[in-house]
């Protein structure tokens, strides 16, 4: 069986432009989480406090290629353009190799949308609507941006299934290169904020609410007092490779995706079962060929709402025990679609480096937790072999076996 | 040059990132300024709002220079009036 090697990354998050940006904050223990003070003005809305990207500059984009893309398409061509930079591809080489892309988002741009729908309900005609919004408003539009961006000429799939597609565009590129129909995949996800997600989770009292006076404090994934989801925005690439393409290029390993499962709850909507997570994380673990007693350290998906990360830690504990566990939503907030990305590129730094990432605002873990051992700090271990989750609405298993 | 067509012009600059050297009244629509049919659209959105003048999209066919833009607004305000 091939091995798939990880060659190119990139990120665009809260705490940086770029994966290194990014991960040297997070070392830092630094928050992305900040006061929205426009969410703080809407009657009955509980979150007031988001993860954004700050100071972000697209004009590296033309103009003409521009003009169709929200925030998200914008950030996932910057996270394209490291990662592919990383890699050593460039443009041209893309469409002389056998690539597919894989990229989605939670939803289309849901400000664009919103615009054209305010000048309809205030006009109640054709009046004012820009033509460049339709790109902007359709479930493939970070994908079909991309593409433009890269002139790319091959095969793309637009998964979406909000909080797993980035970790579900992985699982696919690995599936597409294992089955032979490609030696590179470049996968990932975007997501930008908007108030309506705040909104929906505020809804479904899922959102952090308990410390808008303290946005760096908010997202405590696995705190006793955690508060739920808070809202982030960013983008997320990863470059999959077989070994033969990695080593006929000459390119680098960055490290390895081993293993991985998707699964669905098929029953419960707003979350999966511990049940069917742990089912999901057996099956990632012998997609591997591998053990449980091989896995060294689980990055968890844990958006720090009472019920997900409970179902999660159990889900853990049943198949590995006490094993170390972290979430980078403490620091990151919940970007949802590139998250799964983010967080592999993240587990493999941490897998090369031999130094793991503790929860941020984990202060000190809920004791109605099973006992996991929960990063509070910093820690140097010899953990050759990680596991990172995903779960989304829906109920929605996605775990990725990574090594480094 | 009319404020119309200086308005036109802003647009072009401040929305369009053109070039304010690019923007003469004998620049190609699609050679010098790089406009597609898309762009029409959205320039007659923001021409409206920022002036108030009408301008169904349509127009624009045929249409080869900047100047020929100029033209069509300016004489479309005028029948107006």
């Amino acid at each position: 069986m091939s091995r798939i090697h990880f060659t190119g990354t990139g990120v665009v998050s809260p705490l940086g432009s770029n994966v290194a940006e990014t991960f040297s904050a997070i070392r830092q223990g630094e928050s992305g989480v900040v006061l929205v003070e426009e969410w703080a003005s809407v009657d009955g809305l509980g979150t007031h406090v988001a993860a954004l990207v700050s100071g972000f500059d697209p004009r590296f984009i033309s103009r003409k290629t521009r003009r169709t893309m929200s925030k998200m398409s914008q950030m996932i061509c910057q996270a394209a353009q490291e990662a592919l930079d990383q890699a050593g591809l460039t443009l041209e080489e893309l469409n002389d190799r056998r690539v597919v892309l894989i990229v989605g988002s939670t939803t289309p741009s849901t400000g664009s949308l919103e615009q054209g729908f305010k000048k309809f309900h205030d006009t109640h005609s054709t009046g004012g609507q820009f033509s460049t919004t339709l790109f902007k408003g359709m479930n493939h539009s970070v994908a079909l941006n991309l593409a433009s961006y890269l002139g790319f000429k091959g095969r793309v799939l637009s998964p979406a299934s909000a909080c797993s597609t980035g970790a579900q565009a992985l699982a696919l590129g690995g599936d597409f290169i294992r089955a032979g129909l490609c030696d590179i995949a470049i996968c990932g996800g975007a997501d930008e904020a908007h108030v309506g997600t705040a909104i929906a989770f505020d809804t479904a009292q899922a959102a952090s609410s308990g410390y808008n006076d303290r946005p760096g404090e908010a997202s405590r994934p696995f705190d006793e007092n955690r508060s739920g989801v808070v809202v982030a925005e960013g983008a997320a690439i990863a470059v999959l490779e077989s070994e033969a393409s990695m080593q006929a290029r000459k390119a680098t390993s960055m490290g390895q995706l081993l293993g991985w499962a998707e699964s669905c709850d098929g029953g419960e909507v707003a979350h999966s079962t511990a049940k069917s997570m742990e089912a999901n994380m057996r099956a990632a673990i012998e997609n591997a060929g591998l053990g449980p007693k091989d896995i060294g350290y689980v990055n968890a998906h844990a958006t720090a709402t009472h019920l997900g990360d409970r179902y999660e830690a159990e889900a853990i504990h049943a198949v590995f025990g006490r094993v170390p566990v972290s979430s980078l939503k403490g620091h990151l907030g919940h970007s949802f679609a590139p998250c799964g990305t983010l967080e592999s590129i993240a587990t493999l730094a941490m897998l090369r480096s031999g130094s793991f990432w503790p929860t941020l605002n984990c202060r000190k873990p809920d004791p109605e937790l099973p006992g996991l051992d929960y990063l509070l700090t910093e820690r140097s271990m010899d953990c050759p072999v990680a596991m990172s989750n995903s779960f989304a609405m829906g109920g929605f298993n996605v775990a990725l076996v990574l090594s480094a | 040059m009319s404020s119309i067509a200086e308005k036109i012009n802003t647009i072009l600059a401040e929305e369009f990132e053109l070039d304010e050297d690019v923007l003469q009244p004998g620049a190609s629509i699609d050679e010098d300024l790089g406009l597609d049919s898309l762009d029409a659209v959205d320039l007659t959105v923001l021409l409206e709002e920022q002036t108030g003048v009408r301008v169904d999209p349509k127009r624009f066919i045929g249409l080869r220079t900047l100047g020929d833009i100029h033209g069509m607004v300016e004489k479309l305000v005028e029948e107006a009036n």
